[in-house]
């Protein structure tokens, strides 16, 4: 079982306020009862609520790597207050009276495993359930069609954009787009309707339009280059129904495809005993998307590569969802997906367990972080150049010197080469501002984890540094 | 060169992209690269790519000129994005700082993000949220500095001050370079509470002490402020601050004189008197005030009787009264020494202190001499009363000074026979004054004045005047009529729960009287049946000397509110009444008692 620190148990309470409500309930010791099974592996109690009879709540470890919670409060919130509250009652060592573990949980527990077993002997013989799941051949026809339909939409609004210019856009005609960009919908291809209505955006949030023309002539480029694959891609699966879906690069994705655990696994984009710590993390609100980003900046252990998790909160529905936090622990998954991608894959898990970090593991990571500048930057280049890459690759550099030029801040290698550090549109918040009151000592030998952009227009390469790895701490220098 | 070739063909296809594509077809500025193009073309692929890209762009018809241009956009794009450069020129300079560094950054977003946004952006409820983060220790994250810092910017004052007082000092030396960084002279009050910040931070002060001097001299106004008030930390700055005493801008000739109180010589006494005497008196007054100095005590008694002389000699003097009250309040702290005792008693004896026309200074003097505490002043003032009745309310005050309780009612108690009398509202104005009111002085724990004791004959006195106030302050020990008294004065609208009705509870309460309890029970019933809301701090006082069993009663009271807020209020009241120890339902008015009630009331 994951060991019960506040901080394991700060990362399962959906938001702030929640963290904060729990540990109010154990400081007002609102719990009647405290239980916990000979084993240890489920925690019960009962706490005072707002209703006559208290309720019952219970966080059950048998599966640590998938820890069911239940309570009997009506709260939308999950995991409620009440389960936050019980485990921060054992995490803070309030008394726990040894209890039988009681029937209706032993039941529930069996259903559990049998729903497990079934589970598993689906996930076991992929091989004859390939006729079950067999594809209906004139449904997808008819998807991929719908989808070609929406690309000639999305090309069409966008030769008419750059047709008649971008000094044009005016608030009429933003609107008149903005309904175009909204058919787009109908046709299954949310990404490029995402990618479109970015542009629109970002000319309705400009305070002049002139600041945005070198942006928005970039992204217009890059949804031109995108159109154009995803109509090759379309053309060819339609002509060929048994061609597969691009599982190799991120197109499927950026057309607008939400990739599901069950396909990674199919074709699979499994991988397995991964240990994870996060360097970094970024939220934000995408509002082309309509929707919080929740962004991890994560090294595999076992490799030093770089992943990325996403987790996508619509702005209708936050309020429900858990809002993911900065992550201070290593995570242990048996299951780690990875999504199609280039430099930094995006990952997921379905069950993990969590551990503190050790010593051990920074010299790990630091003995990951790329010692030469000239081969990261060929990498980066390398990918930049594609239309659909992630135009900010994120990597993990071994700098001996943090140091300030005449044009700024730069990292410096151990031939001498340098990399400028600046503050990028992506993030917008400076992170250089700290380097200065840090003690020198940090800031040589250090693996610094960078966030790339090429300012075209300058012919500029530059990274924002993320965080810093020494031998004794990791300094975050965003979140 | 090449690149710088594609680099400006880049520049032309978002210039296009601008202006629409429809100007693309024959653009000038397209065809001209196409020769160089094309022969770069000859030696490499792309070039000869992008060659094709162009005209096939310059030559096709307006409708398709769009598709064409953003080809070559794509093209462009992908070839530039490999062509970028890292140079980053000159000398490589360290950064860092060579102290040790406790802070971390093991703060986590979920907690971090909205203490940043609390000190940096704008909007309601942020102070809360920097005052938990500061108890919950988020400060100790470094990432939290530079917006600390910022936040001394605040347009909020209540933030700027609270991070300036409780946050940044918490930080430490560490924080100094960013402050450092930060500060800018010319800046506004946030530069200010930067500058005092740092100052205070600073290990070794006297390293700023240059930057004070130029900064006191020429910056923004609220820095040249704050930069005169930190002068006070080094006597050596005496003389710099005597030259900005005749600044032109007289906020900086009164921070100047303000700061110049710290310390005294002859020098500064003279410049205090010259401002006395001159335009910056109002500004004068208070470093005199503070001002340790024994020789300005003569000098303002100098100046007070070259005063007197001027308006003995001629009564229309302009201002000479003005100049007079304000040596008077000058020597308010002095008023024990012998010196600014005769001074006083000689001018009020020769009516020096008397204008015409216009109101008299020989209130002040009295209220001085009152201060003094000086047995022959005080003898004075009290006999007084027999030469100039309207002192009566100086001589009454001088004698509680003076005379046990039953001595003054001896020889007051006659002035008090009717409200009609001349000067009886001056008595009754005393006796408000040095009377304690016992609700006031449990709301705030400092008693502001000492305390008299009263004869409690003064008690049937105040009832026949009808002062039910006074009653009820002085009031000691129960009698049938005082208890009648009270009784019939509470019948008046007690649903109100006005002060007038609290202190008569309070004060049946002192006297054990036995049906206090279901008079205030009665009254919170009725308050809370109309238009209520919630109950002061005096009123909650009064229902939480309920003994015990009334719990029940006030939590009944409290179930038929309808509003959220004064409901829960009268509920959390009756469990503290029910909670109340046992040793207090006695004595409820020990200072254990009082205690115990100011914790448990809001």
């Amino acid at each position: 079982m994951t060991e019960l620190t506040a901080a394991y148990i700060d990362s399962l309470a959906l938001n702030a306020g929640a963290i904060k409500n729990g540990n109010d309930l154990v400081r007002k010791s609102s719990f009647q009862k405290l239980c916990c099974t000979e084993d240890g592996t489920l925690l019960f109690g009962e706490c005072k609520g707002s209703g006559k009879e208290p309720y019952i709540c219970s966080a059950d470890f048998i599966k640590p790597e998938l820890p069911v919670f239940r309570c009997s409060c009506p709260s939308r919130q999950f995991p409620c207050k009440h389960i936050l509250g019980l485990m921060y009652a054992y995490a803070s060592d309030k008394p726990f009276a040894v209890e039988e573990l009681p029937t209706d949980i032993a039941d529930k527990r069996e259903k559990a495993d049998k729903r497990d077993e079934k589970k598993k002997e689906t996930i076991a013989a992929p091989a004859s359930s390939e006729s079950k799941k067999k594809v209906n051949k004139n449904a997808l026809a008819k998807k991929l069609a719908a989808q070609l339909e929406g690309v000639e939409l999305a090309h069409k609004l966008v030769l008419q954009i750059v047709q008649t210019g971008l000094a044009s856009l005016d608030k009429r005609s933003i609107r008149m787009y903005e309904d175009q960009a909204k058919q787009l919908g109908n046709h299954y291809v949310q990404g490029l309707q995402a990618a479109v209505r970015e542009i629109l955006i970002l000319a309705v949030s400009a305070e002049s339009i002139e600041s945005i023309y070198s942006e928005a002539a970039e992204k217009l480029a890059s949804i031109h280059g995108l159109i154009k694959r995803s109509r090759d891609h379309l053309i060819a699966r339609l002509e060929d129904p048994e061609k597969p879906m691009d599982t190799i690069s991120v197109l499927e994705e950026k057309i607008g495809h939400a990739w599901q655990l069950s396909e990674l696994r199919e074709v699979g984009r499994v991988r397995n005993d991964i240990e994870l710590i996060q360097l970094s993390f970024h939220s934000y609100a995408d509002e082309a998307r309509g929707e919080y980003v929740d962004e991890g900046f994560w090294l595999q252990l076992q490799d030093g590569e770089i992943v990325i998790t996403r987790n996508y909160r619509p702005f209708r529905a936050a309020k429900h969802m858990k809002e993911e936090d900065s992550c201070f622990l290593v995570v242990q998954t048996k299951d780690l997906y990875a999504y199609p991608g280039d430099m930094n894959v995006r990952v997921r898990w379905e069950e993990m367990t969590m551990r503190e970090p050790l010593p051990s593991d920074r010299t790990a990571v630091r003995s990951f972080a790329e010692p030469c500048f000239a081969a990261a930057i060929k990498a980066v280049k390398n990918q930049l150049k594609s239309p659909l890459a992630d135009k900010n690759p994120v990597m993990l550099l071994h700098a001996a010197q943090l140091a300030h030029t005449d044009s700024g801040y730069a990292l410096i290698d151990g031939q001498g080469d340098r990399l400028p550090l600046a503050t990028i549109n992506r993030l917008k918040d400076a992170t250089m501002e700290l380097l200065p009151i840090l003690d020198q000592e940090s800031l040589i030998d250090a693996a610094v984890l960078v966030m790339f952009e090429d300012h075209i227009a300058e012919g500029k390469l530059v990274a924002q540094p993320l965080a810093l790895v020494k031998e004794r701490e990791t300094i975050r220098l965003f979140y | 060169m090449s690149i710088l070739l594609l680099r400006e063909l880049h520049e032309d296809v978002r210039r296009l992209m601008v202006a629409g594509a429809s100007m693309a077809m024959d653009d000038t500025r397209l065809k001209r690269a196409l020769p160089q193009l094309q022969l770069l073309g000859e030696k490499a692929p792309i070039f000869k790519r992008v060659a094709e890209e162009v005209s096939s762009t310059t030559e096709s018809r307006p409708e398709h000129a769009a598709g064409k241009l953003l080809d070559l956009a794509v093209l462009l794009q992908a070839v530039l994005h490999t062509q970028s450069s890292t140079d980053t020129p000159g000398e490589v300079v360290p950064v860092g700082t060579t102290q040790s560094r406790q802070a971390g950054t093991t703060i986590t977003y979920r907690k971090l993000k909205p203490l940043l946004d609390a000190l940096t952006l704008r909007g309601s409820g942020r102070l809360e949220i920097i005052r938990q983060g500061k108890e919950e220790g988020s400060f100790a994250d470094l990432r939290t500095y530079f917006p600390a810092v910022l936040a001394l910017r605040d347009s909020y004052a209540e933030i700027a001050d609270y991070v300036a007082v409780h946050v940044i000092p918490a930080l430490g030396k560490a924080v100094i370079p960013v402050l450092q960084h930060a500060f800018n002279r010319d800046g506004n009050s946030g530069d200010a509470r930067i500058l005092i910040a740092r100052y205070k931070l600073s290990d070794n002060p006297e390293e700023l002490w240059p930057l004070l001097s130029s900064v006191a001299k020429e910056a923004a106004l609220p820095v040249r402020l704050s930069a005169i008030s930190l002068m006070s930390d080094s006597p050596h700055f005496q003389k710099e601050l005597l030259e900005l005493s005749y600044s032109r801008k007289k906020e900086i000739r009164e921070a100047a004189l303000n700061t110049l109180s710290s310390w005294t010589s002859p020098e500064i006494d003279d410049r205090f008197m010259e401002a006395l005497m001159g335009k910056d008196a109002e500004f004068a007054l208070w470093p005199i005030q503070v001002s340790d100095s024994v020789p300005l005590t003569e000098k303002l008694l100098d100046y007070g009787r070259s005063l007197i002389e001027k308006s003995v000699h001629d009564s229309h003097v302009i201002g000479v009264r003005e100049n007079l009250a304000r040596v008077l309040h000058g020597l308010k702290p002095r008023a024990d020494q012998p010196s600014v005792i005769a001074f006083l008693l000689k001018a009020m004896d020769n009516n020096e202190l008397e204008f015409k026309g216009t109101e008299s200074l020989s209130g002040e003097a009295a209220n001085l001499l009152l201060h003094s505490n000086d047995k022959n002043a005080l003898l004075y003032l009290h006999e007084l009363r027999e030469n100039k009745a309207y002192f009566i309310g100086y001589s009454l005050k001088a004698a509680l000074h003076i005379y046990d309780s039953v001595q003054v009612y001896n020889m007051y108690e006659g002035y008090f026979t009717t409200k009609k009398s001349k000067y009886v509202s001056d008595l009754l104005q005393a006796v408000y004054q040095y009377a304690e009111n016992p609700l006031i002085s449990i709301s705030f724990d400092n008693q502001i004045t000492k305390s008299f004791s009263w004869d409690e004959r003064w008690v049937d006195r105040f009832i026949d005047l009808n002062e039910e106030e006074l009653v009820c302050r002085i009031v000691k020990t129960p009698s049938e009529k005082v208890i009648a008294y009270l009784l019939e004065k509470a019948k008046v609208s007690p649903q109100l729960l006005k002060p007038r009705t609290l202190h008569i509870f309070y004060a049946l309460f002192r006297l054990g009287h036995r049906d206090t309890p279901e008079l205030v029970l009665s009254a919170l019933e009725l308050a809370t049946k109309k238009s209520y809301y919630y109950l002061d701090r005096d009123s909650q006082f009064i229902v939480a000397m309920l003994p015990n069993r009334y719990a029940e009663q006030v939590s009944m009271i409290a179930d038929k509110i309808t509003y959220e807020y004064g409901k829960n209020q009268l509920k959390q009241l009756a469990e503290h009444i029910a909670s109340k120890p046992a040793e207090f339902v006695q004595n409820q008015e020990g200072a254990e008692f009082l205690s115990w009630i100011k914790s448990k009331l809001s």
